[in-house]
């Protein structure tokens, strides 16, 4: 039985693996070894979705590529519970859970708490609170030495990610383009359908809204 | 790229006057008193029919936190102002004081505000207005304050000022607002040499003995890439690639900064410069 680390491991991109041109994201370490610079700017519409393998809060794996073998599209949503912009989208709203509930078949969807440790946010017990009082179905993953937030280059709670059938990453940026109610266009909801259909994205790039993702480094 | 999200809250309590603090509604996980206190301020004590005076929303920023300037920011919005203005006056576009820039670990850029920021715009009376009425100037100001945490605020601010045709004095806070006027950057013009070096390149140069050149481009200009990196430069000129945004934007719009090699600001230019062509994006 494999002894996880609970601190995310972003793994190889070995010969067998995928890695395409401007995204390089090299191997760390379980020890929180350096992790080679990661592109600037983080990953762009189009950019193979940096490999990453981890546990969630209640121990559980997950491994992009295994999904993507699996043919699952993959949503990613930067978190933290104490952060307005995360309340807006899950206190006031369950628009993100039903989004994620309703495409349960072809997606999977984790939130990702790439907060360091003692920073606003990232205590365990928190995060599983609120992920239960938000009726989250989907896995909470903290990532306390950033090293996943920053290969995809996350700024802000929330920040989505869209992964596509291919592996490669289809959507940046806002959830919805409501103002402070959650509302139209619902971006991430469009983005999968468009991609379950096999059309062009309308939409595959916005500037994401929220309080800085707390790094420590 | 949705630039008009804004996280609102409610506003309460108008008051009266130039004075006392306004108080925003509390944000949903926030008990606490806003960091910053709004208030509207006057350059005089009066206003003339047919005459023009300058007014600011004040920001009293508790330290620690910062309020955002409305640049290419990874992780803030600006203030957001919204006039009730009685017939007969009008109040025109605000004018931003020179923010600077704050970098957070993971690559995070923001330009912002600390301490008392002041935003400055131009009121005109029309020459019909009576003397017998104040007018009272009424605005619903919403902004993002942020320490460790932010936290997403909203209050209502108005000022009442007599109107007389009798020459106006200048008000207790003027020297504040003038104080906030001197922090606007003027416009290049001359003072600063714009060479585009291609369609989506272009080095700007002040025409002082700079050691350091920052350049902090605007939410509505064109995109600078990688600002963080490229948006300071050791030296007397900074050069800066730009990226393709959908054709949405034809301009170089921003702040220029340049310090002495003590650290001394030598000054701040708005620029405000059409691009030679349409950047193609990585598609074309």
């Amino acid at each position: 039985m494999k002894n996880r680390k609970a601190s995310a491991l972003i793994t190889a991109m070995a010969a067998g693996l995928i890695a395409v041109g401007a995204v390089g994201v090299a191997l760390a370490s379980g020890t929180g070894g350096s992790l080679v610079e990661s592109q600037k700017d983080g990953v762009k519409v189009g950019d193979k979705a940096p490999e990453f393998s981890v546990t969630d809060i209640d121990g559980k794996a997950h491994t992009l590529s295994e999904y993507t073998k699996q043919g699952k599209i993959v949503v990613l949503e930067w978190f933290n519970p104490e952060c307005p912009f995360v309340v807006r989208a899950h206190a006031k709203s369950d628009a993100m859970v039903t989004t994620a509930e309703a495409n349960k078949d072809k997606v999977v969807w984790l939130a990702i708490n790439s907060g360091a440790p003692g920073k606003q946010g990232t205590d365990k017990d928190l995060n599983a609170k609120m992920r239960k009082e938000w009726n989250m179905a989907y896995p909470v993953v903290l990532d306390p030495s950033g090293e996943i937030g920053k290969a995809y280059g996350a700024k802000t709670t929330p920040h989505m990610y869209v992964i596509g059938f291919d592996g490669n990453v289809a959507y940046t940026g806002l959830f919805d383009g409501g103002s402070k109610e959650v509302g139209e266009p619902f971006y991430v909801a469009e983005a999968i359908k468009a991609i379950i259909a096999g059309e062009t994205l309308k939409v595959t790039e916005t500037s994401p809204k929220g309080c800085p993702v707390k790094y420590g480094n | 790229m949705n630039h008009a999200t804004k996280y609102i809250l409610a506003s309460i309590m108008p008051l009266i006057g130039g004075v006392a603090p306004a108080v925003g509604q509390l944000a949903p996980s926030d008990d606490d008193e806003p960091a910053a206190t709004v208030r509207l301020i006057a350059q005089t004590d009066s206003i003339a029919p047919g005459a023009k005076a300058w007014i600011g929303i004040e920001f009293e920023i508790a330290p620690e936190w910062h309020i955002y300037w409305p640049g290419q920011n990874d992780a803030g919005y600006a203030p957001t102002v919204e006039w009730d203005l009685p017939d007969g006056v009008t109040i025109g576009q605000i004018r931003w004081p020179k923010p600077h820039r704050h970098v957070l670990p993971g690559d995070i850029l923001d330009h912002i505000y600390e301490g008392r920021t002041v935003l400055v715009a131009l009121l005109t009376a029309s020459p019909g207005l009576e003397s017998d009425e104040p007018l009272t100037l009424r605005a619903n100001v919403e902004w993002l304050e942020c320490e460790e945490g932010c936290v997403p605020r909203g209050a209502a601010v108005s000022l009442t000022l007599p109107v007389t045709s009798a020459a106006p004095k200048r008000s207790p806070e003027a020297p504040i607002l003038e104080a906030s006027l001197a922090q606007i950057p003027g416009a290049g013009g001359t003072d600063v040499r714009i060479e585009w070096r291609g369609i989506d390149r272009v080095t700007l140069t002040p025409n002082v003995r700079a050691a350091r050149v920052a350049f902090y481009p605007s939410e509505a200009g064109v995109r600078v890439d990688d600002p963080l990196r490229n948006g300071e430069a050791r030296g007397a000129s900074i050069t800066l690639p730009l990226r393709a945004d959908g054709g949405a934007t034809a301009m170089l719009q921003g702040i220029l900064e340049a310090w002495d090699s003590a650290g001394v600001s030598l000054g701040a230019w708005a620029i405000d410069d059409p691009l030679p062509g349409t950047i193609p994006s990585d598609n074309d």
